[in-house]
C-alpha cells in the first residue's frame, strides 16, 4: 500500500467520523441528530396488540388477518394517539397479527390501553320484535361520520353528548333511515352496548345529530376522538402492556452511561498500558467504532431505538472489538520476535490474525442473527445492536486500526520495536 | 457521583480487581513458562467436573425461577419514602391472606434506598402476582388496590407507582419456544460454519460445541444457584455467551489448524503448543470483556444487574472451557479417531489375510497403506496464510530489544 492510498484512506474514516459528530453536536441543537431512546430510558406505557379474526356479521364468514387489515389498524391507531399530543408514539407491525404501541410520557397504563382496545364502532340499529324477542338490527355504522365533536347535554347537570356531521353520502343513507324509522326508537351502539335508544320524531336529512348518553367531559372527549379516528377493521386483544416511570427510565438511563464510559474507559487504559503504541491506536479505533456505532444508529430508515438491552450489547461488542485487536498485537509482537522489522510485522501479524478475527466475528454474529430472528422485542435490540457491533468492528478493528498504525511508521516514522511490545 | 454501592458490593469490586491483576500477572508468566495443558488435562477435567456437579446441584435443588416473561402475569413497582422493616416473605403472606383472588404472590423489596432525579431517595418494592386460574393478569384496580393495602399495611408514607407490567399467556407460551428454538439454531449454525472452516471436520465443530454446552450448564446451574430469575435478557446473555464461547475455542483451533502445517509434532503437542502460544490472547480477550462486564455489573443499575452476571459467569465459564476443556477434548477425539481406525484397520487386514488363505495366495496386502491417516491431518483450507513460518518457540532473538522477559 503506497502513502497516498494510507492518507486517502484517514481522510475517509475522519470524514466519516467528523460528519456524525457534527450531526450529533455541530448544527443548532433542534437540528441536530438524536438517538430515540426506548421506553425503558425514558417514561411511558407499552403494549403489545393482537389482531383478532372476527366473523362479518353479514356473510359470515372469518376476517383473515392480512397486510391491509394490520395497515389500515396501524392507521386508525395513529389517528388516535396523535390526538392525545404526545410526541414519538411509536406504532409498528410486529409480525402479521401483531402491533406494537409505544406512547411516551404516558404513565396512565389504564387509560392507554383504553385507548387502544376500543373497536370504535358506532351501529345505528333498528329495533324489531321477532317470536315476542327484541332484536336489533344494524341499519348503518360510524364510516360516514364526517366530524364528531362534545356538546353540553341538558341543564344543570354536567352532562354532555356527542355531536356528530355526517358525510354527503351519510346525510342520505341517515335521512332515509330516518325517514323509515319515524315514530319508532333508534338503536346507538357503540362496540356493542347500547349508548341511547331515542325515538325518531321526525325524518333528520340535515345529516347532523346528537348522542346523549350522560357522559363525563373526559368520557365525551375520549369518545369524540375514537369516532374521529374511524373504527378498527377487527376487535384487538392485549397481550401485553406495561408503564415506565419517569424515575425509572432516566436512571436506568444515567446508571447505563456511567457503566459504559467506565468500562471503555477502563479497557483503552488497560490496552495502553499493555500494548503502548498500538495500545494507543486500538484504544483510537475503540473512540472511532464507538462514533461509527452511533452514527448508524441513526441512518433513517433503520429506526434504531436505543434500549437498555441495547447498551448492553453495545457495550458487550467493545471487548468483542478489543479481541480483534489483542488478536493483531500478538500476531505482531511474535513476527517482531522472528526478526521482521516493524513495518513488516505489522503486514504479516495483520494477515495472519485475519483468519481468527473473521470465525470469531462471524461466530459471534450468527448468535446475534438468531437473537434477532427469535427474540422477543426487548430481547431483538440487544440482538441488533451486537449484529450492528460486530460487524463494524470488523472494519474498525481490522481496517481502520491498520489505516492507523502505517501512519504511525509511514508518516512519523514511530518503528522502534520498543514501542510495540517487542 | 454517588454510585449507592453497599459495603459487600464494594468488598466484592475490590476482589475483582485483585483477580484481574492476578489473571493479568499469570498471563504474563505465559509468555515465559511453557505449560503442559494436555499432559494436565485429567486436573482441568476434574476442576470442570466438580464446578459441573454443583451447577446441575443447584438446578436440582433449587430449580429455575421463572420471570414474568415466562410465566405471565403482573409486576408492580413502588417507590416507599422510608426504609421498610418487614421481610419479603412476612409481606407475601400479609398480601397473599388480605387478596385470596391472586396467588403465587412474591414481593421482592431493594437493597438500598435510591435517589430519584428529583432528589428524594426512596426503597424500591416490586411485587408480582397472578391472577386465579385462566386469567393470568391482574386488573389495573386490583393493582390499585394492592398498593393501596400495602401502604396502609406499612405505614411508611405514600407508595409511589413506578412501573406495572403484565404479560399474558400467549407472549410467554412464544417466548419459551423462541428461547429454546434460538438456542438450538444457534449450535447448528456455528458447528456448519466451523465444519466447513476448518476442512470439513467434524471434530472441531464437536468440541467447540462440547465446550458451550459445559458452559450453558455452567451458566444455568449458578443462575438457579444464586436464586436469580430467568427471563428474555437471560436468554440473550445465554446466545451471547454461546457465541463467545465459540468464538474463543475457535480461536484457538485456528492456531491448531496453522501449527498442523508448520510443525511435525504428535497432535497432542500441537495442541499444547498452540493453547501455550494463544494464552497470551486469550487471558487479555477475557480481561477487557470481563472488565466491561463488571462496570455493567457494579454501576449499571438493578436491571442489569441478573443480566451482567449470567454474562460474567458465561464469559468466564467460556475462557476456562475453550482452553482446558475444547483443545484436550480435540486430543481425546483424536485418540479414539486413531484407535478406531487402528482397529478396523487391523479388522480389515485379519479379513484379507483370510481370503488370501482361502486363495492360498501370500497375505502382504499393498493397499492397506492408505487405512493409516496421519493425526490430525487437515487438507487445505482457504484462510490460513502457509508461508512456513518457523515455530513460534524457537524463536530467535531479534536484533532489536526486547524488555520484558
Amino acid at each position: 500500500m503506497n502513502k497516498n492510498q494510507i492518507l486517502i484512506n484517514l481522510a475517509i474514516i475522519a470524514a466519516i467520523t467528523a460528519a456524525i459528530l457534527l450531526g450529533f453536536f455541530g448544527v443548532s441543537p433542534e437540528n441536530s441528530l438524536k438517538l430515540k431512546l426506548g421506553l425503558d430510558l425514558r417514561s411511558g406505557t407499552h403494549i403489545t396488540l393482537r389482531l383478532l379474526e372476527v366473523k362479518d356479521p353479514e356473510t359470515g364468514e372469518v376476517v383473515r388477518i392480512n397486510e391491509e387489515i394490520r395497515n389500515r389498524s396501524i392507521q386508525v391507531f395513529t389517528r388516535r394517539l396523535n390526538a392525545i399530543g404526545t410526541s414519538e408514539i411509536l406504532i409498528a407491525p410486529a409480525g402479521l397479527d401483531r402491533i406494537i404501541v409505544e406512547i411516551p410520557e404516558m404513565t396512565d397504563l389504564e387509560k392507554a390501553k383504553d385507548l387502544v382496545k376500543k373497536a370504535g364502532r358506532l351501529e345505528f340499529k333498528e329495533k324489531r320484535l321477532v317470536d315476542g324477542a327484541v332484536e336489533w338490527r344494524t341499519r348503518m355504522d360510524g364510516r360516514y361520520i364526517a366530524k364528531a365533536s362534545v356538546a353540553k347535554q341538558g341543564m344543570g347537570d354536567d352532562s354532555w353528548a356527542i355531536e356528530f356531521q355526517m358525510t354527503s353520502k351519510g346525510t342520505r343513507v341517515f335521512g332515509d333511515l330516518t325517514t323509515e324509522l319515524v315514530n319508532q326508537p333508534l338503536g346507538i351502539f357503540f362496540d356493542n352496548s347500547m349508548v341511547s335508544e331515542p325515538v325518531v320524531r321526525e325524518p333528520i336529512t340535515g345529516g347532523s345529530g346528537q348522542i346523549s348518553g350522560a357522559f363525563t367531559l373526559q368520557e365525551a372527549n375520549d369518545l369524540a376522538n375514537i369516532l374521529n379516528a374511524g373504527a378498527l377493521p377487527v376487535d384487538v386483544e392485549i397481550l401485553e402492556a406495561y408503564t415506565v416511570s419517569p424515575t425509572l427510565g432516566e436512571d436506568s438511563l444515567r446508571r447505563s452511561q456511567i457503566a459504559s464510559l467506565l468500562g471503555i474507559g477502563i479497557v483503552m487504559l488497560y490496552m495502553l498500558f499493555y500494548y503502548r503504541m498500538p495500545g494507543l491506536v486500538a484504544a483510537v479505533a475503540l473512540v472511532v467504532y464507538s462514533i461509527w456505532v452511533l452514527g448508524c444508529m441513526v441512518i433513517p430508515g433503520l429506526e434504531f431505538v436505543l434500549t437498555l438491552p441495547g447498551i448492553a450489547g453495545f457495550v458487550l461488542s467493545i471487548g468483542m472489538a478489543v479481541d480483534a485487536n489483542v488478536l493483531q498485537f500478538e500476531r505482531v509482537k511474535e513476527e517482531l520476535w522472528n526478526g521482521r522489522s516493524v513495518r513488516a510485522a505489522l503486514d504479516h501479524g495483520f494477515d495472519r490474525a485475519f483468519s481468527s478475527i473473521l470465525d470469531g466475528h462471524v461466530t459471534t454474529f450468527l448468535g446475534a442473527m438468531v437473537l434477532f430472528w427469535f427474540g422477543a422485542s426487548s430481547v431483538k435490540g440487544f440482538g441488533i445492536t451486537l449484529m450492528l457491533g460486530t460487524a463494524l468492528s470488523m472494519v474498525t478493528a481490522v481496517w481502520v486500526t491498520r489505516q492507523l498504525l502505517y501512519f504511525l511508521t509511514d508518516f512519523l516514522k514511530i518503528d522502534d520495536q520498543s514501542m510495540y511490545g517487542a | 457521583m454517588n454510585f449507592n454501592l453497599s459495603t459487600p458490593e464494594i468488598i466484592s469490586l475490590a476482589l475483582w480487581a485483585v483477580a484481574l491483576v492476578a489473571l493479568v500477572l499469570w498471563g504474563q508468566s505465559c509468555r515465559k513458562k511453557h505449560r503442559n495443558f494436555v499432559g494436565n488435562r485429567k486436573i482441568y477435567y476434574t476442576i470442570s467436573a466438580i464446578v459441573l456437579a454443583v451447577a446441575l446441584g443447584g438446578l436440582l435443588v433449587k430449580g429455575l425461577k421463572f420471570g414474568l416473561d415466562f410465566t405471565g402475569g403482573t409486576i408492580v413497582e413502588v417507590g416507599a419514602p422510608q426504609k421498610v422493616s418487614a421481610t419479603t416473605g412476612e409481606l407475601a403472606n400479609w398480601l397473599n391472606q388480605r387478596f385470596p383472588d391472586i396467588q403465587d404472590v412474591q414481593v421482592q423489596l431493594g437493597q438500598t434506598m435510591e435517589v430519584a432525579p428529583n432528589g428524594k431517595s426512596y426503597q424500591k418494592i416490586l411485587f408480582r402476582a397472578k391472577g386465579q386460574g385462566d386469567r393470568v393478569e391482574l386488573e389495573p384496580e386490583e393493582c390499585t388496590a394492592l398498593t393501596q393495602a400495602l401502604q396502609e399495611h406499612l405505614n411508611v408514607g405514600e407508595l409511589v407507582p413506578l412501573s406495572i407490567t403484565s404479560i399474558g399467556p400467549t407472549v410467554t407460551g412464544e417466548l419459551k419456544r423462541g428461547a429454546i428454538l434460538a438456542l438450538m439454531v444457534a449450535l447448528i449454525l456455528q458447528l456448519l460454519y466451523i465444519t466447513l472452516r476448518f476442512g470439513n471436520q467434524m471434530r472441531y465443530g464437536l468440541a467447540a460445541d462440547l465446550a458451550l454446552v459445559h458452559d450453558v450448564v455452567i451458566m444455568t446451574g449458578l443462575y438457579a444457584l444464586a436464586g436469580l430469575q430467568v427471563d428474555s435478557p437471560w436468554v440473550a446473555a445465554l446466545l451471547t455467551v454461546a457465541g463467545y464461547s465459540v468464538m474463543d475455542s475457535v480461536v484457538i483451533f485456528d492456531r491448531i489448524r496453522e501449527q498442523i502445517k508448520s510443525q511435525k509434532g504428535t497432535f497432542e503437542k500441537v495442541v499444547n503448543d498452540s493453547l501455550n502460544q494463544t494464552m497470551t490472547r486469550s487471558v487479555n480477550t477475557t480481561l477487557t470483556t470481563v472488565i466491561v462486564c463488571v462496570a455493567l455489573y457494579f454501576f449499571g443499575g438493578v436491571t442489569l444487574k441478573s443480566f451482567a452476571f449470567a454474562l460474567l459467569v458465561g464469559i468466564i465459564s467460556g475462557a476456562y472451557s475453550s482452553i482446558f476443556v475444547a483443545g484436550p477434548i480435540l486430543v481425546e477425539i483424536d485418540g479414539w479417531a486413531r484407535r478406531r481406525d487402528a482397529t478396523r484397520a487391523q479388522e480389515r487386514r485379519a479379513a484379507a489375510e483370510e481370503r488370501a488363505r482361502e486363495r492360498g495366495v501370500s497375505s502382504t496386502t499393498p493397499q492397506d497403506e492408505h487405512d493409516y491417516p496421519t493425526p490430525g491431518e487437515l487438507p487445505e483450507t482457504s484462510g490460513g496464510a502457509s508461508m512456513g513460518a518457523p515455530a513460534p518457540r524457537a524463536r530467535r532473538r531479534a536484533k532489536g530489544t526486547r524488555r520484558r522477559a
